[in-house]
């Protein structure tokens, strides 16, 4: 630990790595509850992998047609693919309730196998995909830090701006719609702040991992929380330590630091999951003994009733 | 001078899309601005068809449907619809007082808090539905009596000019089912109420009027109503 700040003193990398990690802990606090709690963490996952088609359609387009591409860098084309798929997915979510998991995981297998294609197709070689696909914590940029806090800046506006509207939708949709809020459009917006989300995490852990920083810190946040404010606090706390201490600890050692970023969250998620699966906050406000699964009451069997109902 | 109605239903007919035959055809009713009614009927007859489309998530494929003088999707948020089964997921960190302020949201609600006066109108209704000591617990804390009062305090934070209600006293205990009705007779003073219910010996003691919904729409008589008088609408014969 105490080489990692004493090399920190010389290499400007260790600081925007650390940086860069409390930016995307910004864009997961304030995007992670609202994919756990709308569970969208599939779809997040695949929002992810189709975003590997887009890197790789950059680095062929770079490569391939210099004079037109030469300034594309990959995150450009791993953010537009996301930007892209983002409505498709919410759209897909709505109309197609019963065969959802299949298409979306067709998507994901179809985003990332275009990534694949276009690297082996693309003249020369090229090393950088393997940066996207499990994160380059210890190679952040300056420019990096830009396009970062940008997307971050984006998140964070966004999201206060639409926060009720989003609390309505994970609370209930149905209701959300009757109140005159439109559902599909909503969601749209929901799932392009996680395809920016997803984008910002990228840099951190990888597409590969990014579904572990964007639902694993909410979750924590969700089990010691009971409202959706304090819960994007804690995940933001809890992402800003997951992003910056295991890469501190980890320094100087053969250990991969965007591993032990997601090791550490996982760590920490199993520290807090209560044993018998109900959060704290249940379990506190009950009687001894009562379920809160179970809230209906025996005495509710009426006789009275229809036999057929 | 004819009677003032929340709900005028004439002739009305709806047939899901690619299905054969019509959920509901000819049905025509009104509900007074002073009513409460019951819906009663089997599975599968039609009743929540309905509320849907007094609630305006359906369009009509035939007749003339008014709710409270106006289309439903154009009055529906002077509606507080309360669902069978609250679509709440108890995975969201909520507390109760969020769920009830979801009836103070609008089109136009933007930007993270509800105003005052959103959070005034929302605590009266937690008193009014006596559910005022929950207000900072988690929603997924709940017993079901007290997330069907805390649902109704959700319809009335709207403002409602009409509640339509589908249910509301499937799984709770009779303790709570009592003080639910006592709370709905409390606000009939003052709104129409539409209520689906299984519940024939409820319907009877404390509604003005029942109808019967099976495809097809029959009033019925509320005195001495039980399962033998609803026999004949059970096998058709009424129709």
């Amino acid at each position: 630990m105490t080489r990692f700040f004493a090399d920190a003193v010389v290499n400007p990398f260790l600081w925007t790595g650390l940086a860069a990690g409390l930016l995307a802990s910004v864009s997961c606090g304030v995007v992670g509850p609202y994919v756990v709690a709308r569970r969208l963490v599939f779809l997040a996952g695949a929002l992810a992998h189709i975003a590997i088609g887009g890197v790789g359609a950059a680095i062929y387009l770079a490569a391939a047609h210099p004079t037109l591409f030469g300034w594309l860098e990959p995150i450009h084309g791993g953010l537009a693919a996301a930007v892209v798929a983002a409505p498709v997915l919410a759209v897909l979510r709505h109309r197609l309730r019963e065969r959802l998991d299949t298409v979306v995981g067709a998507l994901w297998a179809v985003g990332m196998s275009i990534g694949i294609l276009l690297i082996k197709i693309t003249p020369g070689y090229h090393t950088e995909l393997m940066s996207y696909l499990f994160g380059n914590i210890s190679f952040v940029s300056r420019r990096d830090l830009v396009f970062l806090a940008v997307l971050s800046a984006v998140v964070v506006v966004v999201a206060t701006l639409f926060y009720r509207r989003f609390l309505a939708l994970c609370l209930d949709p149905e209701q959300a719609e009757l109140r005159g809020v439109p559902v599909l459009a909503t969601d749209v917006v929901l799932f392009l702040l996680i395809a920016t989300t997803v984008i910002v995490l990228t840099q951190i852990v990888g597409l590969i991992l990014v579904i572990a920083l964007l639902s694993l810190p909410a979750a924590i946040g969700a089990r010691l929380t009971t409202r959706l404010g304090p819960s994007m606090a804690v995940t933001f706390v809890v992402s800003a330590l997951a992003t910056t201490a295991p890469r501190i600890v980890v320094y100087g050692t053969p250990v991969s630091p965007e591993a032990a970023i997601v090791l550490a969250t996982a760590g920490l998620y199993l520290l807090v999951a209560p044993r018998g699966g109900d959060r704290p906050g249940d379990r506190r406000a009950l009687p001894a003994g009562r379920s809160v699964a179970a809230p209906q009451d025996p005495l509710s069997s009426r006789t009275n009733k229809f036999p057929f109902a | 001078m004819a009677e003032p109605v929340a709900i005028r239903v004439d002739g009305l007919a709806f047939r899901y899309p690619g299905r054969a035959e019509d959920v509901l055809r000819n049905v025509s009713f009104t509900v007074g601005t002073t009513d409460w009614v019951g819906l009663l009927g089997p599975n599968g007859g039609g009743k929540t068809t309905l509320l849907r489309l007094l609630l305006g998530q359906l369009a009509p494929t035939g007749g003339r449907l008014e709710v409270l003088g106006g289309a439903p999707a154009t009055t529906r948020r002077r509606v507080g619809y309360v669902p069978q089964h609250a679509g709440i997921d108890s995975g969201v960190p909520a507390s109760v007082l969020d769920v009830v302020l979801l009836g103070r949201l609008s089109a136009a609600s933007w930007g993270p808090r509800f105003s005052a006066g959103d959070h005034e109108l929302a605590r009266s209704a937690l008193d009014e539905t006596r559910t005022a000591d929950l207000a900072d617990r988690a929603w997924s804390t709940l017993s079901g009596g007290q997330r069907q009062r805390v649902l109704i305090a959700r319809a009335l934070a709207s403002q409602a000019d009409l509640l339509l209600l589908d249910e509301p006293t499937t799984g709770i205990d009779i303790h709570r089912e009592k003080e639910l009705l006592r709370l709905l007779e409390r606000l009939n003073e003052r709104l129409p109420i539409l209520m689906v219910s299984h519940d024939i010996a409820l319907v009877s003691h404390h509604m003005d009027r029942a109808l019967w919904v099976d495809r097809q729409v029959s009033e019925l008589e509320v005195g001495g109503l039980d399962s033998d008088s609803l026999e004949p609408f059970f096998h058709g014969e009424s129709r």
